[in-house]
């Protein structure tokens, strides 16, 4: 347990039908519905997560986010000024970790590492994606309801760049999950199939 | 000092987690949650990675990192608050006299309160290889207070420093 210390966490890599050997990172495939029961946790659960990003010039860049998993992808709205929108016009490729820690222990927390490719929502992309831009909105309003009556009531007490306003003040953002890791302490586990 | 370069005092000192983002040579970030140590002397950070970690692959290959520490609020945004530092990072050799590996192995003894039996310094240099980021710089956010590097940081006088002396309003 106490090698746990010398990470936060020890990536385990599975696969869709995971194995104990040689471990691997999970390269999602088109015809992939689900994750393991224990990433959809963590995505759908995970009330924050960690958007890494770099330039062109190979600078990264890691920030705290809001999001919600809609389909094969994690959606984000960020700040139209932030580095985080300069550096993904840059550079498409980007991390984005959702973990979940236990303040009494420190060894017990659960993270999944996604990566893939963002792709900032243009006013066309929104009209073409219209039902989806609602599902996402919708989620967003039910995962954070806090959050939604603070910007309800007091939005416009904020600085421009946090406001809520879409396009004014941010930018619809989509994290296609190109493949993931799971984490947890430092022993290799097993996840299972797909939850169903 | 500014209540905001206090708060980025403390977090860099108390706060377990560091999320810590590197790139690799195809310029793919990577992000993993770590342990770690600021020593406020020199305005560097320190950290304990596996040898075989991408972390470590990464940074042995592109030693420009980032990292983030931050203290969350679910209900509301004006309360998270949070420190992100851009810098170098370098993989200390066992027998740099530059490093004064006892402070830092007490900084880490200290912090996450082990005895020298679980001490994190137990393995050998080569499998648990020491890191040093030395800082280039540092934004603190608090509510929607944005600051580019707190007056406690010296990064400011260091060669190649991106520090600017600058406040402004930014993102949540």
């Amino acid at each position: 347990m106490i090698d746990w210390l010398y990470e936060a966490v020890k990536a385990v890599h599975v696969t869709a039908a995971v194995s104990l050997t040689a471990p691997q990172q999970t390269v999602l495939h088109r015809e992939d519905q689900d994750f393991p029961a224990e990433v959809n946790w963590l995505l759908e659960e995970g009330y924050f997560g960690y958007l890494g990003t770099s330039d062109s010039q190979g600078n990264p860049q890691v920030t705290p986010v809001i999001f919600v998993r809609e389909g094969n992808s994690v959606f984000l709205t960020i700040s139209k000024v932030s580095k985080k929108v300069t550096n993904i016009r840059q550079n498409e490729r980007v991390a984005f970790l959702i973990d979940i820690r236990d303040p009494t222990d420190l060894a017990n927390n659960r993270a999944v590492l996604i990566e893939g490719r963002a792709k900032i929502y243009g006013i066309f992309d929104l009209l073409n994606n219209s039902g989806r831009a609602l599902r996402v909105r919708a989620l967003l309003l039910k995962k954070y309801p806090k959050y939604a009556a603070f910007y309800a009531t007091k939005g416009t007490l904020l600085p421009k760049p946090w406001r809520a306003t879409m396009f004014i003040s941010r930018l619809l953002v989509e994290v296609k999950i190109r493949s993931f890791s799971y984490m947890r302490e430092a022993k290799p586990v097993t996840l299972g199939r797909p939850a169903e | 000092m500014s209540q905001a370069s206090a708060f980025a005092k403390r977090v860099l000192t108390q706060e377990p987690f560091a999320y810590f983002c590197t790139t690799n040579v195809r310029n793919h970030p990577h992000v993993a949650p770590v342990f770690f140590i600021f020593d406020m002397t020199g305005c560097n950070a320190y950290f304990l990675f596996s040898a075989d970690s991408k972390k470590v692959r990464n940074l042995r290959l592109r030693p420009r990192v980032s990292f983030a520490v931050d203290v969350r609020d679910p209900v509301n945004p004006l309360e998270n608050k949070g420190v992100m530092i851009r810098g170098e990072a370098k993989i200390i050799e066992s027998n740099d006299p530059e490093v004064d590996i006892p402070h830092i192995k007490q900084l880490f003894e200290e912090k996450y309160g082990w005895s020298s039996l679980g001490s994190f310094f137990r393995h050998a240099q080569d499998e648990r290889p020491l890191v040093d980021v030395t800082v280039r710089k540092i934004s603190c956010w608090q509510g929607s207070t944005f600051i580019s590097c707190p007056k406690f940081c010296v990064a400011s006088d260091r060669r190649g420093c991106a520090c600017i002396s600058s406040q402004k309003d930014a993102e949540a």
